[in-house]
């Protein structure tokens, strides 16, 4: 019985401790949330003196009902695991061939990283200049030194050409973060393990497989799942790079931000939530086979 | 004890004497993008100026970055903070007179004291109320855009200013060398803001527009049709694939093009390459000649005190006298031109040294205000959903899609009317 009410005790000091940050969560995360909910069944006017109009499904219908939607929704799906998978396994490749001693290690950790530091809008005009009809270095060296084309490629204006490109620019851009974070946690595991392994006979592949990956299996589940939400949500890159690419980042400006329409933003926010939720929901479960716990 | 009191009631009311005869001044707030500080301090010179003027009105100048200006107006709107003075451009000031954030009686105020007169007429028509009836703001200053030429490179193989159509396709096809990276001319033909606006001047000199003065869309007519094959034609002679505002520029001033489409912020660039007083401006011509342009205009919020209103039209006023609007247009000389005909001549303006070089070009930057004309004004009336079709980019991608991307040109404005009549709806 004593127990019992210290228990009771104890559990309402803890809550009494916890309730600034559970307020300071309610009001930073709870309430926006609630709020755009809420307006993705408004028209929603600019000025808020106006007054918002409630019209029900009205928004999320017009969504639905678009074409152009469910082609975004394809397009990002397909880039979304692409440039996770292979950024993902680029990075941790490297940071597997680089898990040694070897002179000038901290200058090439550096370079690796410099994609990943550089702001966007840099990387992303330089690639803009290489492919430059005019002074392009690429188009020099395909056009003007190999002769492998006549006419100058355009290499953002064909749907194709313009999904790899932009594939190729985020790999690079994104793959020095996978890399940072698998380099940290192969530094901290035990080589006498990797050494035990080799006395039992075992093969590079055999020894990644039974040494390495359950050590970084943990950092690999966040890794996938923090760039599957990233790249899901591009805007910048691809938007910057080309016109080609329809990802949902780029639909949700156009249909929504580019004629001040909130509540239909909130609309497409909303179901994109629920799509990302249940893609990071299914790459955990089924993908990389994490149990709750 | 009754002494005492009427002494100290005596000394209190003679120290609180001159804080009731003297008034705090109106304090207002200014929103600008002149963000570089040799730029702030001009305007804090001319707000200081005015203050000395009006010492019971205080303005407090915020700068603002372009690239976060519109988020920064749709932020304090939504909130009811914006400040007494915005600085717009023609489309921002449509969207907020869209939405009851501009007081149209105020500005209405100042362009009445101006003189309507006194202004180009076309930067007055492009900035009028969807009724025709108003002003979505006073203008201040603008930058046109047109054909520029290189009159140098024209009159190596004879040819002149083109006034035409038919001179500027034969000019472009005399130049087109593309296996030298010659070009006949460098015009946009991106998914951008820019295509729509070079594209509105071929159209709008061929008699199309995107509505009729009954708001009907007038997308998929024979006159956009004619224009659209022939800017797809002009475009056959520019650089390949998708080119916009830098390839366009870098094109004609490293002169691998002798003509281009560009606003008049090309002048310091030709300037620094050596070929400014070789340089000209037309105006593309068919049935009439055309201009494009952006009118900057300030706005005085809706919703302040009868105080507030009337400090902010004083200083707007102020701000609009040619004296200190020479203050203001001097601060980038080369890029913004004058709407006041009074400020074209002055020499204050005219002699400024970064500006000599350019001196022969006044009369045609002139002409080109005058001529401004932009798809959604239609005989007096200034339809405010142009802002969001420019905004979803249905011109340009039909553009893009004609050019390009090799559509078809009968499939892409049937596309076009019907997106923009969805829009509407």
């Amino acid at each position: 019985m004593k127990t019992k009410k210290r228990r009771k005790g104890d559990a309402s000091f803890a809550y009494a401790l916890l309730s600034p940050s559970l307020l300071l969560m309610t009001l930073l995360i709870g309430y926006p949330m609630i709020y755009n909910i809420v307006i993705s069944f408004q028209k929603v006017p600019l000025n808020p003196r106006l007054g918002s109009e409630f019209i029900g499904l009205k928004n999320y219908l017009s969504v639905f009902r678009d074409p152009t939607f469910y082609h975004s929704v394809l397009i990002t799906l397909l880039f979304t695991m692409t440039v996770t998978i292979l950024s993902t396994v680029l990075g941790l490749a490297v940071a597997v061939f680089l898990n040694r001693e070897f002179v000038g290690k901290k200058l090439v950790n550096g370079i690796i990283i410099l994609s990943y530091v550089v702001p966007s809008v840099c990387l992303i005009f330089s690639w803009r200049y290489m492919f430059n009809s005019i002074y392009g270095i690429v188009n020099y060296v395909v056009v003007d030194l190999l002769h492998i084309t006549k006419e100058v490629p355009l290499w953002f204006d064909r749907p194709v050409s313009a999904f790899v490109l932009v594939t190729i620019f985020c790999l690079w851009r994104f793959f020095p973060y996978a890399y940072m974070s698998f380099n940290a946690i192969l530094t901290s595991i035990d080589k006498t393990l990797y050494e035990a392994a080799d006395l039992d006979g075992a093969s590079p592949w055999e020894s990644f497989m039974a040494v390495t990956f359950p050590a970084i299996k943990p950092t690999l589940v966040t890794v996938v799942s923090l760039r599957t939400i990233w790249v899901f949500y591009i805007y910048t890159e691809v938007y910057l790079l080309t016109k080609q690419v329809d990802v949902l980042g780029v639909y949700l400006y156009d249909m929504a931000f580019a004629t001040h329409d909130f509540g239909k933003a909130a609309a497409i926010s909303i179901v994109l939530f629920a799509l990302i939720f249940a893609l990071v929901l299914f790459i955990r479960r089924k993908v990389l086979v994490v149990e709750d716990e | 004890m009754n002494k005492k009191l009427v002494t100290m009631l005596a000394i209190a009311c003679v120290m609180s004497v001159p804080v009731t005869a003297k008034a705090d001044p109106v304090k207002i707030q200014f929103m600008h993008q002149q963000v570089e500080q040799e730029r702030q301090e001009v305007v804090q010179t001319i707000i200081d100026e005015f203050q000395a003027e009006y010492p019971d009105i205080e303005v407090e100048q915020i700068p603002v970055n372009e690239d976060d200006y519109d988020s920064k107006i749709v932020a304090l709107g939504g909130s009811g903070t914006l400040p007494a003075i915005v600085e717009y451009s023609q489309d921002q000031a449509k969207t907020s007179v869209a939405n009851q954030f501009t007081s149209l009686s105020a500005v209405q105020e100042v362009v009445d004291a101006v003189g309507v007169d006194n202004y180009y007429e076309g930067s007055l028509e492009v900035v009028k109320t969807e009724d025709g009836a108003g002003f979505v703001g006073v203008p201040l200053c603008g930058w046109v855009q047109g054909i520029w030429v290189n009159t140098a490179m024209l009159e190596e193989k004879g040819f002149e200013v083109p006034t035409t159509w038919d001179d500027v396709v034969a000019i472009a096809e005399a130049f087109y060398d593309p296996d030298n990276k010659m070009y006949g001319i460098s015009l946009p033909t991106s998914e951008s803001a820019f295509t729509e606006q070079v594209f509105s001047q071929f159209a709008i000199s061929n008699g199309a527009n995107i509505f009729d003065a009954d708001k009907n869309v007038t997308i998929n007519t024979p006159e956009m049709k004619e224009a659209v094959e022939f800017y797809r034609t002009l475009a056959g002679y520019s650089m390949p694939g998708s080119t916009e505002v830098a390839d366009v520029k870098d094109a004609f001033v490293s002169q691998r093009a002798p003509m281009c489409m560009y606003s008049t912020y090309i002048l310091n660039a030709v300037r620094e390459a050596g070929f400014a007083e070789k340089l000209a401006l037309a105006l593309p011509t068919k049935k009439e000649p055309a201009a494009y342009g952006c009118i900057t205009v300030l706005g005085i919020a809706e919703g302040m005190s009868e105080e507030e209103t009337s400090a902010a039209v004083t200083f707007v006023k102020y701000l609009m006298d040619p004296a200190h609007n020479i203050e203001w247009l001097n601060m980038a000389p080369g890029g913004v031109q004058p709407v006041l005909k009074a400020v074209s001549d002055d020499p204050a303006f005219t002699e400024l040294e970064a500006r000599t070089a350019f001196k022969e070009l006044n009369d045609d930057i002139a002409v080109a205000v005058e001529n401004l004309q932009l798809f959604g004004v239609v005989d007096g009336k200034n339809f405010m959903e142009m802002g969001d079709i420019t905004n979803t980019g249905i011109i340009s991608k039909m553009m893009n899609n004609v050019i390009v991307q090799q559509a078809d040109v009968d499939a892409e404005l049937a596309t076009a009317q019907s997106a923009v009549e969805g829009l509407l709806q």
